[in-house]
This record gives structure tokens, sequence and C-alpha cells, in this order.
């Protein structure tokens, strides 16, 4: 097989590192100076420059998924050389610099595609705007951002991108500017996410402070080496032990994750977002930059210990169950597409937190096509319809066909119906939920049991909102009549994502073996190397097993060559014979032979863990089936209430509503998180803004204000005394002289004897000082 | 008449050339009348001319003292200059100021100069009889020049005030030196110093006889300089007196004032050394004093309105500052840095009070302004004028580049020399006060009143033009000390006693 | 003559060429102004070039005797401490006289007394010498004086002689400190109030203050402590730290555009320049014992700033606050005396320089149309003046710190630098940042967001003089924020001699 290295020139590989987020960027200038002068608003530079780098995506993705002409697994990841200065203070460096591997390369494709697809589909959408220009400059800067998330090498330049994505999506939610909700839903998104992202500015502190590098290979191999600084001696965490600041660090990052993918408790800027215009929800609310959370999960993977894992765990499934139980309620089509999306992040950090490594990510992917998909054929609704409540809607399969057929399509995927993408992902993580219950005690079947209820509510929700929509009779007659297919340069992306989400998983078998899913073979689980670094006992078999081949991964390119040195380290804890043949033995610089080996190493590894007994790999084996039937279980009770509710009304949803009278109420008031959020943080910030306004404007000012006053008014009481006092006695004694002729009266003989009186008893005073 | 006699006498030329002013513009005033303003006003500046550069050029083998009586030493030649030319601005500015009647203005010359006399002998001399003699003599003058203005009522109630609390003064002080000479038997200081100093390691009742002449002096002195509490004069002087006498009375009085208190101090307390612990307490109380005189003057000035009275106080505040200097000298025994303080400081106090009051009356001849309200929005009608204006008022707060900076820090340098540390801080929060009323005037100029320009009305001749040149060159040295004051502080060096 | 003496004397030509021109002709005297602060900044820019960066010690000396009877010497030299500045004084005062072209009253008195201003700041960045330092410390103030009282808002001349005596107490305090430490080495060296000369002196040991006070003690304290306190609390006054900071947001208020921007954009680095200079640079140990109050303060301004900003109902006010928050950075920065830490506070200086200037020029422009600044008052403009819109949004995402502009790059060293010693302190400062993002995206939105106020439908858009003015510092904000480098390049050498001091 090829030397990964070599799959993809250096300078290719560099070129078209830069180009992903150049050419957007550069498109967004032109467009923000010269958008107005250019034919067609200057859709087409935006879309040229997104089509070229879907096609530079969609070239390396067969390059290096598709076309190494390797069935078994393989690992590639390479650095495309770059390493540029961006601070330089005294001995400290902060470099940036390109990185590449299979699931970057995965990320990119899809990025752009969707990206793609979602550019055409807003021609249409967004034709006749007046800021039309400005709205596809926004997007091709979205993009800019979105993508060099993605290909950046390190954990602070993520960081950059993070935010710079977060203001994209501020000025794409504000992007009808001269109305009353979006500015307020953009400011609301931009808050949320800069609390979680303050947080995850402390943990890459924290990073820092521990390991002096913020680039992920070298990141991963020092903590693999388990290479901590020592904080300062007088540091308040000075007395923790590594692992708590490991665990301390990872929770802070993964709060970066939790505002930006909307997970429990800071998810709530996410539904107001709908306020922008669907092709916005579409790409950057369901697809791309909510799901950056997940990614970048992802991609510190190594870095969360087992504690930090559970806490990610458990948050995922609070979200993924929370999201589903609001998605029941809404009438608004976004808003149930809002909440599905929550609680399909939701199920993705489950699967990562879980150990689901592989299962959380693939579900990424899939999701990505078709929540773009229904959210697209939900703006062709509104579009139709002008309206976004379901219940202006119904019986538009007729009108509507491809946009029917995409938005089922898609529905069936994200219920997770076997053959669709979503069946694939989903499935696993479900399993993955189970295996972890198995192994972790009683405690741990919570992300399972709040999974498998929340693939039925998503069920539910889904085909209550196709029936509303598409089936049963027009809600509206007027709305109905005018209602239209939309025009083709809408429909085709649509056909194209639904495409995806129907073959997304890359098989049509039901029942495949999740070693033979194209996603299970390109990515893989890597090592925690938290758990190397701190020595312990994994946290997961799997995880463990896979370390060895992991390292290709976790450290990715140049970081391979360190690999030998944690080989044995690795041993300790796994005692998988055939696991240290393939990469210690060899111990080979070049890039691909670690994850040669490492592949052969994971799949005896598998096999060798079944036999063996590995408790987690074997819990795996084990959950497979079961979780399978669990799942497809709940999909068939969420279709049929769904259909009993909504298509053939035998029971009507309001007495559900009533039985469940409080809990209802809860859930269509969102469990009054805005309400807190309103009343308990902003509402007493004001009170503590005015009140220290005050303090500043009537005391402190005022102190200031008072010695003024105080010299004013010593000032007028000594001027007095000069004035009155002396005067005083003058006019006293000119009273007393006032008989006497003018001469003697300018004489003023008491005037001066009060003079002298002053100066007299000055001079006592001076003597008796003296004396 | 013998060499010697020559001799002293060309040690006198300064003082000779001034006589010789006063008779002239008196004769002169006879033949020309009222008509010969020009005339007059030449002959007296000329004289003061003569008399300067007779300073300036003193005679090779001039003796140090004439008749017995007189110092010719350079601090005695530091303080004529500044006397001299001190007079000599006032002159050039009271010929052409509107405030005084024409019928008098004649008299008022030859009156000016004769006060000026007082003053450069009083500063000359360190025998008793003599400095009580200048000291009338300056006082007197004073006086009348105080109540120049007959009509005004004002006027004449300061000249009153100002007599009786001088007549007041001089009695005490007179008194005091009385006692001086009943311990040392002699009049001329460098003796009485000496037995001052017997007198005191000697049985506790002449010590307190001691004390009780020293405050008595003090309390003469401190009514020359307008210390607290012997300044209640000054307010309503000033105010009443017309703009060029109170010129007058705040520069060229106030130094022979502190030239005669040093000499004394320095002859009587300096000349040996009085045991440890009285003279350091002498030098608080003054610290004291000086601390209390700027402080009430700055804080009492805050609310003033006419120009002139708060230009009073703010002389009141200044000589608080040069008490500065007399403290460090009595705290550390030499004082040189004290008195080395205090002259520099006295040269640039002289500037800025000179300046400032060329600029108000420059102003009153203009626009008849004397309250701070007239001079509202003028800094647009007047830019030069009260350009300068503002100039002096930020040199009078001490601020750089100006010579009122060097003053100050000179003085600091000193307290915290001689160290009374505390002193200097006072006397540096007080500089935060006097800016607050100083820039009311730069504000009344600047910040208030429209913009528009108003013509005023001018004055034409050669006379009021030198008059407006003196100010440009007075505002000119205020910046030039303030860069460069090496010149300054050598010329001090020289003259120290 | 070299360059140094160039650039800081050249506004003085210019204004002695302004007092020649009648004060009839405003447009010539508007023309000369700007022409006359363009030469600094060519000269700046030369010197920008010139400079050796791998060098950390002063460079373009210049050192003559001038005051022998005191041993004071005009001693100039830029480091890379100073040349940032230097250099941003010299664009913002060259900006100053556009921001400032609608003025029509007493033009020549304005353009006169910005020319002075220039001197006096120049001044303090470039001299060496202690006295030298002081007497352009306070030759700035001055003028400042004058501009604010004469061109200012309504209550103008509270705010001037606020502004003046509040800096002067401030200044007389940092007087006594200087006249300490000359009385100190008087008799031992022959340039008592050269910096170098006394930072070598203090940090040998040969400066105790022994031969003024006796055993160097005073009150308790050693005596250069009470010096080090006087100098602080010179400087602190003009940074300003929470609670000497009442001074600013009236000064700031009333002043007119261009100089609020000046004051915000140099006048507070004045502050934070003497601290790092003198306080650090000058007395190292005695500075570490102080290093957590400093801290202390630092964090206490940029909470307290931002709270109080976000409850502003002036949108001026509102900005104005938030120079007090961004300040404490510095203040944190440079108590942590870590490399990362003084860099992010030197930069932060220069960073904030940019974009509070920024943001001042904007309010300007909102003022010159409304006449008022209420925040309420105004609502949706982004309909009829998108342009503007845009600058602001930009300016006020630089002044949130977003990353790719330059406030995120000074912030982070700043936090970077300081967690490592004063974790909690840090982790308090961050909600800084979140407050920050609020108070400016809110206003963002009631002022430019929403629905057009009706009042304002024929609100006129930003004019190319204002674009003229504002796009500079938009750009410097974006350069910086990318290539952080070219400034950081500058300082590193000197910073890190800095900090070797408190290794």
């Amino acid at each position: 097989m090829p030397d990964p290295g070599q799959l993809v020139a250096d300078g290719t590989l560099l070129a078209i590192g830069l180009g992903l987020f150049l050419v957007p960027l550069l498109a967004a200038l032109v467009l923000i100076f010269f958008g107005r002068k250019l034919p067609r608003g200057g859709d087409w530079v935006a879309q040229t420059a997104i089509v070229s780098c879907a096609a530079a995506g969609v070239w390396l993705f067969g390059k290096v998924i598709v076309g190494h002409g390797d069935p078994g697994w393989h690992w590639w990841s390479h650095d495309a050389g770059l390493e540029w200065e961006w601070i330089a203070a005294g001995p400290l460096r902060f470099t940036v610099g390109l990185f590449f591997d299979n699931l970057s390369v995965i990320m990119v494709a899809m990025v752009t595609v969707v990206a793609s697809c979602i550019f055409f589909f807003s021609a249409g959408y967004m034709h006749g705007d007046r800021d039309y220009p400005r709205f596809f400059a926004y997007l091709s800067y979205f993009c800019f951002a979105m993508m060099g998330l993605v290909v950046v090498d390190n954990l602070l330049f993520l960081f950059i991108f993070w935010e710079l994505v977060g203001v994209g999506s501020y000025l794409l939610i504000g992007f009808f500017y001269d109305q009353v909700e979006p500015p307020k839903a953009s400011l609301k998104a931009f808050m949320v996410n800069r609390v979680g992202d303050v947080l995850f500015l402390l943990g890459i502190i924290l990073a820092w402070q521990l390991f002096g590098t913020l680039r992920y290979p070298e990141l991963f191999e020092r903590l693999a080496a388990g290479q901590f600084a020592a904080l300062a001696p007088d540091h308040v965490l000075a007395g923790w032990d590594s692992q708590s600041l490991l665990t301390l660090s990872g929770i802070l990052v993964f709060c970066g994750a939790v505002s930006k993918s909307a997970q429990l408790p800071l998810h709530t800027w996410l539904p107001d977002a709908m306020a922008g215009p669907t092709p916005v929800s579409a790409l950057i609310h369901a697809a791309t930059m909510v799901a950056a959370g997940v990614f970048m999960v992802g991609r510190m993977y190594p870095y969360f210990t087992p504690t930090a894992l559970g806490v990610i765990a458990s948050v995922g499934a609070c979200t993924a169950l929370v999201g589903a139980t609001m998605g029941l309620v809404m009438w608004d089509i976004k808003k149930v597409l809002a909440y599905s999306t929550m609680s399909q992040l939701g199920f993705m950090m489950m699967g990562l937190g879980v150990g689901g490594y592989v299962a959380g990510l693939f579900h990424l992917i899939t999701h990505a096509f078709f929540k773009a998909c229904l959210f697209l054929g939900s703006g062709s609704v509104i579009h139709a319809v002008h309206s976004q409540d379901m219940r202006d809607m119904g019986s538009l399969r007729k009108k509507m066909p491809v946009t029917y057929a995409t938005f089922l399509v898609s529905t069936l995927a994200l219920a997770g119906v076997p053959m669709f993408a979503g069946y694939y992902s989903k499935d696993q993580i479900v399993a993955n939920a189970l295996a972890w219950g198995l192994t972790h005690g009683a405690a741990a079947f919570v992300p399972f049991v709040f999974g498998a209820v929340g693939a039925f509510m998503t069920t539910f929700y889904m085909f209550r909102l196709v029936f509303l929509t598409f089936h049963g009779a027009p809600a509206d007659s007027h709305r109905y009549e005018h209602a239209h297919e939309s025009p083709a340069v809408m429909a085709l992306p649509l056909m194209v994502l639904a495409t995806v989400a129907i073959f997304g998983g890359g098989t049509l078998n039901p029942l495949p073996h999740n070693e033979d899913l194209w996603f299970n073979r390109m990515v893989h689980q890597p090592a925690s190397a938290a758990a190397l670094g701190l020595g312990l006992a994994s946290a997961h078999g799997g995880s463990a097993a896979a370390g060895e081949a992991a390292h290709g991964e976790v450290a990715g390119g140049e970081a391979a060559h360190g690999q030998a040195a944690h080989g044995e380290a690795a041993h300790g804890e796994v005692a998988h014979g055939e696991v240290a043949h393939g990469e210690p033995a060899h111990g080979a610089p070049a890039h691909g032979e670690p994850a040669q080996a490492a592949a052969g190493a994971q799949a005896h590894g598998e096999q060798a863990a079944a036999e063996h007994g590995d408790p987690w790999a074997h819990a795996l084996h084990e959950a497979h089936y079961p979780a399978l039937v669990v799942s497809l279980v709940a999909i068939v009770l969420g279709f049929l209430l769904a259909r009993r509710m909504y298509l053939t009304h035998a029971t009507d949803p309001a007495e559900v509503s009533a039985r469940f009278g409080p809990m209802h109420r809860i859930i269509s008031n969102k469990y009054y998180f805005d309400e807190f959020y309103a009343r308990g943080v902003v509402g007493n910030l004001h009170r503590l803004n005015r009140g220290l306004a005050w303090f500043d404007k009537n005391l402190l000012d005022g102190l200031v204000n008072l010695m003024a006053w105080l010299c004013r008014g010593v000032a007028f009481f000594s001027g007095l005394f000069d004035t009155y006092v002396i005067d005083g006695l003058v006019n006293f004694w000119r009273g007393f002289t006032r008989g006497l002729a003018s001469v003697l009266r300018l004489l003023q003989t008491g005037n001066a004897r009060d003079y002298l009186t002053w100066s007299l008893v000055g001079a006592i005073i001076l003597v008796f000082v003296l004396a | 008449m013998t060499h010697e006699m020559l001799a002293d006498l060309a040690a006198l030329a300064p003082e000779l050339w001034l006589t010789a002013a006063i008779v002239a513009t008196v004769v002169a005033d006879l033949f020309v009348g009222v008509r010969g303003r020009a005339l007059v006003g030449t002959l007296a500046l000329t004289g003061i001319g003569l008399a300067l550069w007779s300073l300036a050029h003193p005679a090779e083998d001039m003796p140090h003292r004439v008749f017995g009586l007189i110092q010719t030493d350079g601090y005695a030649r530091f303080f004529r200059a500044l006397i001299l030319s001190g007079t000599g601005l006032v002159v050039l500015q009271a010929i052409v100021f509107r405030g005084i009647e024409e019928a008098t203005r004649n008299e008022f010359v030859p009156m000016l100069l004769g006060t000026a006399l007082g003053g450069c002998l009083l500063v000359s001399t360190d025998n008793l009889i003599m400095l009580l003699l200048s000291l009338e003599m300056l006082s007197l003058n004073s006086y009348l020049l105080a109540g120049w203005q007959r009509r005004e009522r004002r006027s004449s109630e300061a000249a009153l005030k100002y007599l009786v609390y001088g007549a007041l003064a001089s009695a005490l002080m007179v008194f005091g030196f009385s006692l001086l000479y009943g311990i040392s038997g002699s009049l001329d200081l460098p003796v009485i110093g000496v037995a001052v100093s017997a007198a005191w390691s000697g049985a506790h009742s002449t010590q307190i006889v001691v004390i009780i002449a020293t405050v008595l002096c003090f309390v003469g002195f401190g009514f020359k300089i307008a210390a607290f509490p012997f300044h209640f004069w000054a307010p309503d002087v000033y105010e009443g007196s017309p703009t060029p006498v109170t010129t007058f009375l705040a520069v060229a009085s106030k130094a022979a004032g502190f030239g005669v208190l040093c000499r004394f101090v320095d002859g009587v307390f300096l000349g040996e050394a009085f045991n440890a612990e009285w003279l350091p307490r002498l030098a608080h109380v003054v610290a004291v004093l000086s601390a209390v005189t700027m402080t009430y003057g700055n804080v009492t000035a805050v609310l003033q309105r006419n120009v002139k009275r708060l230009l009073a106080y703010s002389s009141i505040a200044h000589a608080g500052y040069l008490l500065m200097g007399v403290a460090v000298m009595l705290a550390r025994d030499g004082g040189e840095s004290g008195l080395d303080a205090l002259l520099f400081y006295l040269a640039t106090y002289y500037l800025g009070t000179l300046g400032a009051f060329g600029c108000v009356m420059a102003l009153a001849n203009r626009f008849g302004a004397e309250d701070t309200d007239d001079l509202q929005g003028l800094g647009w009608s007047a830019p030069v004028t009260c350009g300068l204006l503002v100039v002096f008022l930020v040199s009078l707060t001490g601020l750089p580049p100006t010579a009122g900076f060097a003053g100050k820090f000179m003085l600091f340098r000193a307290c915290l020399d001689g160290g009374l540390a505390w002193l200097a801080v006072v006397g540096a929060l007080n500089a935060v006060v006097a800016l607050f009323y100083y820039f009311k005037i730069a504000r009344a100029l600047y910040l208030r009143g429209d913009t528009t320009f108003v013509p005023g009305l001018g004055r034409r001749g050669v006379l009021p033009a030198l008059a407006h040149f003196s100010l440009l060159l007075l505002g000119l040295a205020t910046v030039y000390w303030g860069l460069d004051f090496d010149a300054l502080s050598h010329w001090v060096a020289r003259s120290l006693l | 003559m070299d360059i140094l003496t160039l650039i800081t004397f050249s506004p003085l030509l210019a204004m002695l060429a302004i007092m020649l021109v009648p004060a009839g002709r405003k447009d010539t005297l508007r023309t000369l102004c700007a022409v006359g602060a363009f030469v600094p900044l060519l000269l700046a820019s030369k010197l920008w070039m010139d400079f050796d960066t791998a060098q950390a010690g002063y460079q373009f000396v210049k050192q003559v005797d001038w005051i022998s009877a005191l041993g004071v010497q005009y001693y100039v030299g830029v480091d890379g401490l100073s040349i940032p500045l230097v250099w941003l004084t010299t664009l913002l005062l060259f900006i100053a006289p556009f921001a400032a072209w609608r003025i029509e009253k007493g033009v020549k008195g304005f353009m006169l007394l910005l020319m002075l201003l220039e001197t006096g700041i120049l001044g303090v960045f470039c001299s060496l010498d202690l006295f030298l330092f002081y007497v352009f410390w306070e030759v700035m103030l001055l003028p400042m004086y004058f501009l604010i009282g004469i061109w200012g808002g309504p209550r103008r001349e509270y705010a001037a002689i606020k502004f003046f005596l509040y800096t002067l107490a401030g200044s007389v305090l940092m007087l006594l400190a200087i006249v300490a430490l000359y009385l100190c080495v008087r008799d031992s060296v022959a340039t008592p109030f050269s910096i170098p000369m006394l930072s070598q002196l203090v940090q040998d040991g040969t400066l105790t203050g022994v031969n003024l006070v006796d055993n160097g003690v005073l009150f308790g304290w050693p005596f250069l402590k009470w010096v080090f306190v006087f100098f602080f609390i010179g400087f602190a006054i003009k940074v300003p730290i929470v609670p000497f900071h009442t001074w600013l947001p009236d000064a700031h208020v009333e002043a007119p555009t261009s100089i609020s921007m000046v004051l915000a954009g140099i006048l507070l680095k004045l502050g934070c320049y003497g601290i790092l200079r003198i306080n650090l640079g000058m007395f190292p140990a005695i500075a570490m014992d102080f290093a957590l109050v400093g801290a202390v303060i630092g964090v206490v301004s940029i909470l307290y700033g931002a709270f109080v900003a976000m409850a502003q109902t002036d949108f001026k006010r509102l900005v104005a606050y938030s120079s007090v928050s961004h300040m404490g950075y510095v203040l944190l920065g440079a108590s942590a005396f870590t490399t990362l830490g003084l860099n992010g506070a030197a930069m932060q200086m220069f960073t904030h320089g940019t974009s509070s200037a920024m943001l001042f020029l904007l309010v300007g422009v909102a003022y010159d149309r409304a006449h008022h600044r209420e925040i309420e008052g105004f609502g949706g403009l982004a309909s009829v003046a998108p342009l503007y819109t845009g600058l602001t949004t930009l300016g006020f995402f630089a002044a949130l710190g977003l990353p790719g502009m330059s406030g995120f790059v000074s912030e982070f060293l700043v936090l970077v630098g300081a967690w490592n010693v004063y974790p909690v302190l840090t982790s308090l400062a961050v909600i800084g940042i979140v407050v920050t993002a609020g108070f400016l995206l809110w206003t963002l939105q009631r002022v430019f967001l929403g629905p057009l106020n009706e009042k304002y439908k024929d609100f006129p858009e930003v004019d190319g003089r204002e674009v003229f003015t504002l796009v500079p510092l938009g750009v410097l904000c974006v350069l910086l924020g990318v290539v952080p480098t070219l400034l950081l390049g500058h300082m590193d050498a000197t910073l890190e001699k800095l900090r070797l001091l408190f290794a």
C-alpha cells in the first residue's frame, strides 16, 4: 500500500489547506466591498468559491478515504508542513500550522458539500432580498471560519476560529436587522456562547500551563508520556494531583462545546437562533457550527480523563432527552427541528462520552446531511406557505412532491430506520451506551435509557411534523392554494442531501458488522492519552486495546516517531502480545507505518478482546443486538403513536396534553430556562450594575466633590473672617464714634485697636510656644 | 572730603542715582506740569537704569562696609537689584495707568522712587538704627502711596489701616530692638548675635528676654512680609490702593521685608550655635507659620472675585512659601540651601507677580476690568496680554516650564534637605489649591464669555508700547528661567550671606 | 539634529507656523495643523523602521547637559516599551485635526494647543531624565485643560478643572518623589535625574536614602517604598485605576471628539507607561512587594469598569468606563512579572489606544448628527447608515477582544501570563470579558439594530473625512490581531530584559 505521506503531495496539501479557508474569505471580502456592483448580487462569487472548496474537499476525501486502494482500516494523518510563528514572546512561542487526518478530511468534505448545497438553495430562498450580497458575504465568511476551525493544528487557533464562527452565527442570526426579534436572538446567541467560550479559554490556559504547548500532536505526546509541568508552588491548584488538574482542564474545555453545541444548560440560544434565515439554520445551526462542539471533543478526545468523559456522557444524555421532550410540543416547524438538533447533538456527545468515539462522530457526519435536508425542506415549505406554524399547513405532499420525498427520506434517516444513514450511526451510539451501562454499573445505564426514550420521542415528533405538514387536510385553504413546489435551484440541493441521507452509511446491509462500515474503518478510537499519562487502568478496555493502534491517530503526523517510547508504557496496561508487535518493533519513522501496524493490531485487538474477555469489547459485542432491538422498538412505537394522534386522529392530542397537564406546561415553557436566565442572571446583573453606577456617581465622585466643597467652605469662612469679623468690629466702632468729626471717623481708631488685638494675640501665642 | 569717603560714596552709587532721579523728577514737575508725564517718566526710568547699571558695575576697590552702617555684599546687591528693577517696571506701569489722576501723577513717581530708596537701604544695612530709619522711610512712603486716590474711600481707608497697623508693628519691633540692645549693648547684628547666643546659655530669665525680643522683631518683619497672623492689613490695602502701588507692595516691599528678615535671622541666630534644642523649635515654629500662612492665603483666595484681592491673598500664600526657606535656614545651621532657595524663589515670584499685575493693569486700561467677571472672554479680544497673563499665573502656580516651577523645586529640595519633609508635602498640595484659584482667572479669560473680538481703548505713545514690551520680556524671562535657570542659580549662589 | 528631538519638537514648529496665520483663515489653519502633525508621523515611522529589534536597551539616545546647577540633562531615547507609544501618539495626533475639522470656534487656538499637546506627550515618552520627564508631563496638562474647557460640552468647566486638579494632585507627589531621589544621589553621581542611572543604583542597593532620612526608614517604611508609592499614585491617577478614576468619565464625556480620542488613546497610556518604566523598571524589588496589590487593583478595575459601563445610558460615558475596564488588564499583566503578562500589558496599551480611539470617533459621529448621546434615543440606524454600522461593529468587536483582532491577543497574553501567578483573580477577570461583550453588543443592538427610529430616517451616512479617520485604526486592529509579531517583535527584547529584573 502507498505511504500515506505520499497520498497527497505536501505542496498540494498545503495549497488545499490554505485555499479551503482563504478562498471563502476572499469571496466574502469581495462581496462586502463590491457585492452590490456585481451582476446577480455576486452570489456566483460565493458559489464558485464554495464549490471549488467542495471540489478540493471531495478530491481529498477520494484520495485519502476511498482511493488509497487498501480495503483494511487505514489511518492517515499528515502535517501540511506549515509552521507560522503567531506570537513570539521571550522564549515562548505560539505557532500555527495545518493538520490533516481522516477525521478532518471527512469533516472538510461534509462541510463543503453541505455548504455548497445550501449556497445554491439560498440563491433561490433569499432571491430579491434587499441585502442579498451581504447574505452571501456572511455565508462565505462563515465557511472561512468553519474551515479554519477544522484544519488548524492547535487548540488556540481552534478557539480563535471557534469564536469567528460564533461571529458568523451572530451576523447571520441577526441578518434581518430591522426586525425586532433577530437582533435580540443574535445577541443572546453570542452572549451564551461567550460564557462557554471564556471557560473554554480557561481550560486552554490550564492546558498550556500543564504541557507548555497547544499543538495536538505534542500535547497528546507529552500527556501520554506524563510530562506534566508543575504549577507555581503558591498556586491555588498546586495541591491538586495531575489527574484532577487534567479533569478540570478537560471539563473546562468541554464547557466550550456545551455552549457551542447547545448542550444543557447553555442550549437556550439555539431555538431563538431560528430567527435567522432558514438556510442559515440549516448550515450553521444544524449541520456545521453546532457540530463543531462535537468535533472539538473528538479532536481533544485523548485529553479527557474517565471522569471528564463521564461528565460529557451525562450532559449529552440529559440534553438528548430534554431536547427531544421539547420537540414534542412545538408548533413552529423550525423550532421542532431546532430541538431535534439539540437532542441529536446530545446523542453525539453521549456517544463520545460513553466511549463511542466512532459512533458519535459518525452520527455527526450523517446527521449533518439529513438535518440540513430537513431544514432546507422546512425552508422550502415556509417559502411556499409563508408561515412557520404547522397548524397553517397540511396535505402539502401533493403540492410539493420533491420537498415531501426528500423530507420523508431525511425523517426516516433521523429516526434511524434501518438502511438509512442515520440508522448506522445512531444504532452504534445506543449500543455503546448499553455497553457502558454493562461495564460501569447500574447508574451508567442512564445514558442508554435516555437514549432509547430519546429515540422513541425523535421518531414521534418527526412523524408528527411530517403528518401535520404534508398529510391530512389543508388547515389553511388560502395558503394551500398559493403553495407551490420550489424552483429547481432549491429542489436540487434537497435531492443531493437526501441521497446522502440514504447512502451515507455506505451500505444498505441492515445488519452490518460495525468494522465493515466505511467510517469505522477510516476513523478509529484513539487511546485515552490521559489514561496512559496518568498510568490509570484505562477507562475503556476497548479504547486501550485500540490504544497502540490509535497512537498514530492520537499524536498525528510527526508525533508518530515518539510512539515507540510509549509502546512499552502502553503494554503495561494492555496485555495483548499481538498489539505490541506492530508498532514498537519497527518503531518506524514513516508516518504510515505505525498507522498500518496499528491497523493490524487493531483487528487482532478486537478478536483478542472477544476471546480473552476484555470486558469492554465483550460488552460492546454483547450490546450490539439488544441495542438494535430496543431502538427498533422505540422507532416503531414512536411511529405508531404519531400516526394514531396526527394521521388517523384516533387519539386527540389535546387530551394527551391535558392528561400530562403540569408536565406539558413545564415542557412547553421550555423548562423555564429562559425565565431563569432573564430574571436570575441578567436581571441581577443589571441590578448590580445600577448599584455600582450609583456608588460611583454619588459616593466615589461625591468624595472628590466633597473635598472641593470643603475647600470652598473653608475659603468662605476664612474670607468671612477677614472681611466681616474685622469689618464688623470696624462698623461697631464706626457706630461708637459716629458723633465725631469725619476726620476722626476716617481714623477708625477702633479698627486699628482691633488689628492690634489680633497681632498681640499672635505675638503672645508665639512667646508661649517658644518659651 | 577724604578718599575713603569718596570710595564709600561710590559704593552708594545706586542710591545716589536714585536720589538724583527723585530731585530731577520733582524739579521737572515744577516746570512742565501735568502734560510732562512723559518727561517725568523718562527721567525716573533713566535714574533707575543708571542705578541698576552702577549696581552691575561696582568699583574694584569697593569697601565691604560703608560708614560702618551699610553692607555692600552680594546679598545686598541682589535685593537692591530686585527692588530697583521692580520699581522701574512699576513706574513704567504707573505712567500709563488710567487709575491715577493726571493731576497727581507726577508727584506719584518721585514718591515711588523714595520708597524704593528706603527699600534699598533697608536690605543693605545690618545696623539696627539704620534698619529702623530705612524701614520707616519705606513704610511712610507706602502709607501715602496706598492712599493716593484721595477721592476713593477704599483707598483712604486702606491707607489708614496700613498706617495704624504699620505704626503698631514698628513700635513692637523697636521695643524688640531695644531689648536686643539691652542684652548686647550694640546695634550691629553680628555683635548682637554673639551676645544673644551668650545670653541664651545664661540664666532662664535672660532666655525669656531673648525670646520676647525675637518674637517682637518677628512681628515687625511679619508685618512687612504679610505673614499670618500679621497679614490682616494686606487684603484691604491691596484692594484699596491703586494697582501700581499694590504691585509695588507685593514685590518691592515684600522683598525688602524678606531681605531684612533673612539678614536678621542670619546675623542673630546663625552667628554662634545656639543649643540644639531651641533653634530646631524656632525652626518648627517658623515652619508651622509658613504652612499656615500658605494654606490660609491659598484657601482664602479661592472664593475671591476681585482680581487684586485674589492676588493679595496669593501673595500672602507666597510669603508662606518663602518662609519655608527661613524655616530651613533655622533648621540646619548654615542654612545655605534655605537661603539659596528663598532668594531663588523670590526672584521667580518677582517675575510672576510683576507680570500678573502688569497684565491686570493693561487689561484694566483697555477694558476697565477689575473683577474676574469683567475679564470674561477677554482672552479672545486681547490674545497677547491674556496669553502672557496665563503664563504668569502658571508660573505663580509653579508648573513647568516656567520660573515658578524652578522656584518651587528649589524650595521642596531645601525642605527635604532640611528634614522638613512634611512641610514640602504641605507646600506641594498647596500648589493644587493655588492652581484652582489662579485658573479662575484663566477660566474667565477663555472659558467664559463669547469669543467675539472687542477692541477696547488703546493708548498711543512710546511709554505705553514700552510698558507692553516689558510685559513681553517678563513673559519670555519667566519661560526661559523655567527651562534654564543656571544663570539665576549662579547669581543666587553669589548673593548668599 | 537627532531624530527623537525632531519628532518631539516638530509640532512646536507647526505651532509657530499656525501662530502666524490670521485666525480668520480656518481651512488654512486646519490644513496647516494636519500637515504639521503628518511630519512627526513620517519621522516616527522611519524611527520604527530603523529600530533595532534585537537590542533591549535605549536607542537613538541623545544626551546633553542642560541645567548644570542640578545635573539635569536633556536625555532622550526610546526602547521597545516606548517606541510603539511614540508611533501611536503621532498617528492619533495626525488623525485629531481631521476629527476636529468641524470645529468653528477659535480654530487657531485649538490647533495651536493640539500641537503643544503633541510635543508634551512625545516628550514624556522619549525622556530618560526624570526632570525632563516631569516637565513634559506637566506641559501636557495645560493644553488639555483649555482643549476640554473651551471646546468641550455643557459641563466643560467642571470637567476641565477636575481633570487638571486631579492629575496635578498626583503629579506633585511624583515631583516630591523625584526631588527625594535626586537628593539621595546628588553627591554621588553627576546626573542625579537619569532614569537608567537611578535604576542601576536602586538595583545595586546603593540608593537607599540613608543619607537623607536616618537609616533609610520613614514612618516605619523603607524610604524607597515611599518614593515608589508617590510615583505610583501619580501614575495611577492618570491610568486611571479604581478608585482614582472619577475624573475620567467627566473629562472624556465633556471633551470634543478629537480630544476624547487623544485622552483615551494616549493620555491613559502615560500612566501605564510610567508604571512600567519607573515603578517596575526602577524599583523591581518593591514592585514585587506590591505585586498582589497591583493585581487586585487591576482586576477590580476590570470588573468595576465593565459593570458600571453596562449601567450607563450615555453612549460616550459607556465607552469611557470601558476604558477603565481595559486599563485594568495592563495592571494585571504588569503585576504578574511573566513574559506573557508583560507582553500582554505592553500590547494592551497599544491595542486599547487604537480601539478606544476608534470608539470615541464613532460616538462622535453619532453626536455630530443627533446632538445627543442617549443610547435609548437612537435605534435602527443600520437601516440608514450601513457603512457607519459596519465600522461601529468592527470597532466594537475590536474592543471586546474578538479573536483575530488585536484586543484578543493582548488580553489572551495577559490572562495566560497572569493565570499561573494569580489563578483566582485571573479567573474572575474573565467575567469582565463576558460583561464587556455584553454591554458593547447590547449597545450595538439598541443603537443600530431593530426597527428604525423615525426621528433619524434621514440620518446622514458617515462622510469621507470620518471614514478617513476611522479606517487606519480599524486596519491596525485587524492587522495586529492577525500578525501580532509586527508589534511584539519590537517590544520583545526590552520586555524580556524587564522580566529578568524579577527572575
